[in-house]
C-alpha cells in the first residue's frame, strides 16, 4: 500500500497515472479526458499532473511571470515598509517649557489703600522654545486683575521676564481672605499648543495677598457702608 | 507508635513551613555578589504586592525593575549591575517596618523605592535614617513626612535626611481640590468622607480647611472602614444633609463603591478625591455611571508627557503581567534618581563604590537633576520633588479626562 | 423618623446577606463543631463562579436570562470548593484534637483568597459585576428599594423556606437533625453520617453562592477580599442567633444588619453622642449589641443546637 496509485495495474490507454512519465502524445497538448477529473476524484491528475501536462513553452512563460510578480511584490513591500525618517521631536507643551515664580510685592505707595495689590512674577522659558503669555486671570469675582506690560507677552527661549500684576478689589465681600493657595490662571502659547495652566505659589504670595486685602477692606469698611 | 510518627511528621512540616515563610517574605532574585568584576547594587522595593492595593504595588515593583534593566542595558554606571529586591508590606505599617529592617541588614541594598502608603512610610523612616539608607517614595503625599509635624503652622523642618519623594504632597493636592470645587465647579456645601487612614484622613482635613477659608460650608463629615462594601448609611446621610458635593479622602476600592451608592441613594452629586481614587477601577467599580466625578493626581496630564511614551513602550516590551498603574512613572523616576546618585558617587570615587556608599548616595540624591518620565526630577531641601504638578481629572463617558492642570512653585 | 423606613430596609437587606452566609457557618458547626473559617472564601468563590459564567455568555445577554445560569455557576463553584474542603482538609482530621481543623480552616481561607488573587484573571482589583438596569422601586416617598436589593429580599426568604421544609420534612433533613443531635446514635440507626456532613457543607456552600450573587447584584462588584469581612460578620450573626440553629442564623443576620444601619443613622442624634455615630462607629455599636445579648443570653437569641457530646 504505497498510497500512490491503484493496486491493480491500470489498463493501458485509460487514465494514465498522475506520476507516470509524460508521453510524447501529451507534449503537444493534453488529451481532454485526462484533465477533467474533479477535485477529490482519485483518478484526477491533481495540480502536479496538470502542470506536467502543460506544454513546455507555456510552463516557462508561467514561471517567468510568477517570478516577475514575486519580485514586484517583494519590492513594493520593502519600499512601503521602509522606516520613515524620524521626525524631529516636537517642542514641549508650553506649561512644561516655562517656570513662573512669585517675586514679591512692588511696594508701590498708596496701592493698598486704593484696593490694589501689586506684585511681580517672573516668567522664564526653560526649554528651547519661546512661550507667549496670552492672558492672566484670577478666579474670584470680587477681585479684578491687570498686568503691565499688557498681555500678550512673549518670552524668548532661555530668557526670563518680569511682569507686574495688579489685583484690585471690586467689593469686600467674597474676597479670598486667609486662603492658603490662591491661584493665577495663565494662558500660555507656543508652537506646540495653546494651554490654560493654573499657577500656585507658596505661602509668601498667599500671605501678601491676604495682608493687602485685609488692609484695604478694614480701612474701606470704616469709611464706606458695607455693601453685600 | 502512631503518636511518634505523627510527632516527627508535625515537626518536619512545621520546620518546613517556617523555612518557607522566612524565604517567602523576600521576593525577588538573590544576587551572588560580583559577576565578572562588576559590583552589584541592589535597589530595594517596598510596596503592597498583595492585598487590595496590589495592582498599584505590582506596578511600582515592575517599574523599578524596568529602570534597573534599562540601566544595565545602557551600562549607565560603569562596572555596576543593578538588581531589584522587592518586599511586600500589604499596606500594613508594621510589615513596612520589618521590611525596612531587612533592607538595612542587607548590605547590597544601597537605596530603596517605596512605600505606597503614607501610613507605612511613617514607620519606615526612622529605620532608614539610622542606617543612612536613602528612600525615595513614588506615592507618599502626607506633608509631615518631609516637612515635619508642624508644617501646618508654617514651621517646616525636615525630619529625616534619608527620605525623598517624587510625588507632590497633599498640602497642594487638598488645597487645590478645594479651589477647584469652589471656583470652577461652584460647589458650596460639601460632605467630607475619609477612610481613617493616614493618607485619606490627612487629605480630607487639608481640603476641608481650605474649602472653609474660601467661604464654603462643610455640611457633614463621616468615616468609613477600609475593606467594607456597604456605605448605604453614609449615602443616606449625604442625601439628607442636602450636600451638593462629596469629598472623599481614600482609595479607589472604597471610593468607587461610595460614589455608586451615593448616586443610588438619590443624591445626584459628584464625588471628588485625590490620587488614591484616580484609577480606572474607580470607574469600573460598578455599573452606575460615574460621569462628573473628579480626582486630583500628581503630575502633568499623561497625554502631554512625551517622555511618558518611551516609558510606556519599554514597559510593554518587557511583558510584565500587571500594568504600571498610577505610580509607574514616579517609581521609574525614583529608581532612576537612585541610579543617578550611584553614578555620581562612583564617579567621585574613581569608578568604585566607597565603603560608606549609603551615606554618600543619600547626599548625592539631594543634588540629582535629570529629565525623567514625569518631567524634571530633582529634590528640594526637604526631599520633596521640585516638579510640583497637579492635574484635575473628570470622568467623562466612562474614562478619566484631564480638565485642569496646575504648577506649584514655592 | 422620616428616614426610619429606608434605614430599616437597608438594614434588612444587609442583614439578609449576613444571614445567608451565616447559614453555612451554623450548619457546619451544628454537625461537626467546626468553625469553618474558609466559609467566607467559599462565598467569595461563588461570586467569581457566577461572574465567570456571565463572562462566558455572549455579551448582550439580558441579565434576567443570564441570572439562573450565573446562579448555577456560582453554586457549582461554592459547593465544589466546600465539599472538596470537607473531603480533603477536614475529614482526615475528624477524631483528632479539636484545634487541628480550626487551624486548617484558617490556612485554607488564606490559601483560597490568595489563589483567586493570583490566578483569576484581573482579580487584583475589584471586578465589575452586572447589575439590573433601571431605577429603584419607589414604595413611599421616603422608601426606595434598589433592584439588587429586591432580588435579595425575595431570594433570602425563599431559601430559608426551602431549607426549613427540607430539614423538617424530608428524610435527609431529618437525618441531618439526628446527626446534629447525636452522631453516634445516628450512625447506629443506619444513617450515613459522612454523607450527611457532606450535605451540610454543600447546603452551606449553595447558600453562600446565593449570597455572593446578591452581593454582586447589589454592589456591582466582587473582589477577592470580600469574604474576609463578610465572613466575620456572618459568623458573629450565627453566634448572635444561636450557633447551630438555622433560623437563629438568619435572625442573627437580620438583627446585626438592622443594628448597623440604625447605628449609622440615629446614634448621633442622641444628645451627647454626636461624636459616636456615623460610619466610623457602626461596627462598635453592632458588636456592643452582640456582647450585651450574649451576656444576658449566652446561648444566643434562639438557643444553640449543638450535638450532645457526653
Amino acid at each position: 500500500m504505497s498510497g500512490i496509485g491503484p493496486v491493480e495495474p491500470a489498463a493501458p490507454g485509460s487514465d494514465p497515472h498522475p506520476l507516470a512519465p509524460v508521453t510524447e502524445a501529451s507534449a503537444e497538448g493534453p488529451a481532454p479526458e485526462t484533465l477533467t477529473g474533479r477535485a477529490g476524484d482519485p483518478d484526477s491528475p491533481g495540480v502536479y499532473g496538470r502542470w506536467a501536462a502543460l506544454p513546455r513553452r507555456t510552463r516557462r512563460i508561467a514561471l517567468a511571470l510568477t517570478g516577475v510578480v514575486a519580485a514586484i511584490t517583494v519590492g513594493c513591500y520593502l519600499l512601503l515598509n521602509q522606516p520613515a525618517p524620524s521626525a524631529p521631536p516636537p517642542p514641549p507643551w508650553p506649561a512644561q517649557a516655562v517656570e513662573v515664580s512669585y517675586a514679591g510685592t512692588t511696594g508701590l505707595r498708596g496701592a493698598a489703600d486704593e484696593g490694589v495689590f501689586a506684585f511681580r512674577i517672573r516668567v522664564s522659558a526653560i526649554r528651547n522654545t519661546a512661550v507667549t503669555v496670552d492672558n492672566i486671570t484670577q478666579p474670584y469675582p470680587a477681585l479684578t486683575l491687570t498686568t503691565s506690560p499688557r498681555t500678550p507677552i512673549t518670552v524668548r527661549s532661555g530668557a526670563s521676564r518680569q511682569l507686574i500684576v495688579r489685583i484690585s478689589v471690586r467689593r469686600c465681600s467674597g474676597i479670598p481672605l486667609g486662603v492658603e493657595l490662591p491661584p493665577l490662571d495663565i494662558t500660555l502659547r507656543n508652537t506646540r499648543a495653546i494651554q490654560d495652566q493654573t499657577f500656585l505659589f507658596g505661602d509668601a504670595y498667599a500671605n501678601d495677598l491676604s495682608t493687602a486685602l485685609r488692609a484695604h477692606c478694614s480701612a474701606h469698611r470704616s469709611r464706606v457702608p458695607h455693601t453685600p | 507508635m502512631r503518636h511518634r510518627s505523627l510527632l516527627i511528621m508535625t515537626t518536619a512540616i512545621t520546620a518546613g513551613a517556617l523555612t518557607l515563610s522566612a524565604c517567602g517574605s523576600r521576593d525577588g532574585k538573590d544576587s551572588s555578589g560580583d559577576k565578572g568584576g562588576k559590583t552589584t547594587v541592589v535597589i530595594g522595593v517596598d510596596a503592597p504586592l498583595t492585598g487590595s492595593l496590589s495592582a498599584l504595588g505590582q506596578g511600582i515593583k515592575n517599574s523599578v525593575d524596568l529602570a534597573t534593566k534599562i540601566a544595565n542595558k545602557n551600562n549607565e554606571v560603569e562596572g555596576v549591575t543593578f538588581k531589584v529586591k522587592s518586599f511586600d508590606d500589604q499596606a500594613v505599617p508594621s510589615s513596612g517596618k520589618q521590611n525596612a529592617t531587612s533592607m538595612v541588614d542587607d548590605e547590597e541594598i544601597l537605596g530603596a523605592v517605596g512605600p505606597l502608603n503614607s501610613g507605612v512610610a511613617q514607620s519606615m523612616q526612622g529605620v532608614f535614617d539610622k542606617a543612612d539608607l536613602a528612600q525615595v517614595s513614588p506615592a507618599n503625599t502626607n506633608p509631615a513626612l518631609s516637612q515635619g509635624d508642624n508644617w501646618a503652622s508654617g514651621k517646616k523642618e525636615r525630619p529625616f535626611k534619608t527620605y525623598f519623594r517624587t510625588a507632590t504632597t497633599d498640602i497642594i493636592q487638598g488645597r487645590f481640590a478645594a479651589q477647584y470645587y469652589y471656583n470652577d465647579a461652584k460647589k458650596r456645601k460639601v460632605f467630607v468622607v475619609d477612610d481613617k487612614q493616614a493618607y485619606g484622613a490627612g487629605l480630607a482635613k487639608i481640603f476641608a480647611a481650605e474649602f472653609k477659608r474660601l467661604g464654603g460650608k462643610v455640611v457633614g463629615t463621616d468615616h468609613l472602614t477600609v475593606k467594607e462594601t456597604d456605605f448605604t448609611g453614609i449615602s443616606n446621610k449625604v442625601k439628607s444633609t442636602k450636600a451638593d458635593s462629596v469629598y472623599f479622602g481614600g482609595q479607589f476600592p472604597e471610593g468607587g463603591l461610595l460614589s455608586d451608592q451615593v448616586k443610588q441613594a438619590g443624591a445626584d452629586v459628584p464625588i471628588m478625591g485625590g490620587d488614591g481614587i484616580y484609577d480606572p477601577a474607580f470607574i469600573k467599580a460598578s455599573g452606575t455611571s460615574n460621569d462628573g466625578d473628579l480626582a486630583t493626581s500628581v503630575g502633568y496630564p499623561v497625554e502631554q508627557l512625551d517622555s511618558a511614551k518611551t516609558f510606556v513602550k519599554n514597559y510593554q516590551a518587557q511583558g510584565y503581567k500587571d500594568p504600571y498603574a498610577a505610580y509607574g512613572g514616579y517609581s521609574y523616576d525614583a529608581a532612576w534618581s537612585i541610579i543617578q546618585a550611584v553614578k555620581q558617587v562612583a564617579a567621585d570615587n574613581d569608578g568604585k563604590l566607597p565603603d560608606d556608599a549609603r551615606a554618600k548616595i543619600t547626599e548625592a540624591l539631594g543634588k540629582v537633576s535629570f529629565d525623567g518620565v514625569t518631567g524634571k526630577v530633582s529634590f528640594d531641601q526637604y526631599g520633596d520633588t521640585t516638579n510640583k504638578q497637579l492635574t484635575v481629572y473628570e470622568v467623562k463617558k466612562g474614562a478619566w479626562k484631564s480638565v485642569k492642570s496646575a504648577t506649584f512653585k514655592d | 423618623m422620616h428616614e426610619l423606613p429606608q434605614t430599616l430596609v437597608n438594614g434588612l437587606t444587609l442583614g439578609a446577606l449576613y444571614g445567608l452566609i451565616a447559614i453555612g457557618y451554623t450548619m457546619v458547626y451544628g454537625i461537626v463543631q467546626l468553625i469553618n473559617f474558609a466559609h467566607g472564601e467559599i462565598f467569595m468563590i461563588g461570586g467569581f463562579g457566577a461572574l465567570t459564567i456571565y463572562i462566558w455568555l455572549p455579551s448582550g445577554t439580558a441579565l434576567s436570562l443570564a441570572l439562573p445560569l450565573m446562579l448555577i455557576g456560582g453554586v457549582v463553584a461554592s459547593v465544589g470548593i466546600a465539599t472538596a474542603a470537607e473531603r480533603f482538609a477536614y475529614r482526615p482530621l475528624r477524631g483528632g484534637p479539636r484545634l487541628a481543623p480550626l487551624i486548617t480552616a484558617i490556612g485554607l481561607s488564606i490559601a483560597l483568597q490568595q489563589a483567586v488573587w493570583a490566578f483569576y484573571p484581573d482579580a487584583k482589583k475589584p471586578r465589575g459585576f452586572p447589575q439590573f438596569e433601571g431605577s429603584s422601586f419607589e414604595i413611599f416617598s421616603n422608601l426606595h428599594i434598589q433592584r439588587g436589593d429586591a432580588f435579595l429580599l425575595i431570594a433570602a426568604p425563599m431559601c430559608m423556606l426551602a431549607l426549613g421544609l427540607f430539614v423538617s420534612k424530608s428524610r435527609a433533613g431529618r437525618a441531618m437533625q439526628a446527626t446534629a443531635q447525636d452522631p453516634d446514635t445516628a450512625k447506629l440507626m443506619g444513617i450515613n453520617t459522612d454523607r450527611i456532613i457532606v450535605m451540610a457543607f454543600a447546603i452551606g456552600g449553595a447558600f453562600a453562592a446565593v449570597a455572593a450573587l446578591s452581593h454582586g447584584l447589589k454592589y456591582g462588584q466582587i473582589n477577592f477580599e470580600m469574604g474576609f469581612i463578610a465572613g466575620l460578620k456572618a459568623f458573629t450573626a450565627a453566634v448572635l442567633g444561636g450557633i447551630g440553629n438555622i433560623y437563629g442564623a438568619m435572625l442573627g443576620g437580620v438583627v446585626l444588619g438592622i443594628a448597623e444601619a440604625l447605628a449609622i443613622k440615629f446614634i448621633q442624634d442622641i444628645p451627647g453622642m454626636d461624636q459616636l455615630g456615623g460610619g466610623a462607629w457602626k461596627d462598635v455599636w453592632a458588636f456592643v449589641l452582640l456582647i450585651l445579648v450574649l451576656l444576658v443570653r449566652p446561648q444566643g437569641l434562639l438557643g444553640e443546637r449543638v450535638a450532645d457530646r457526653a
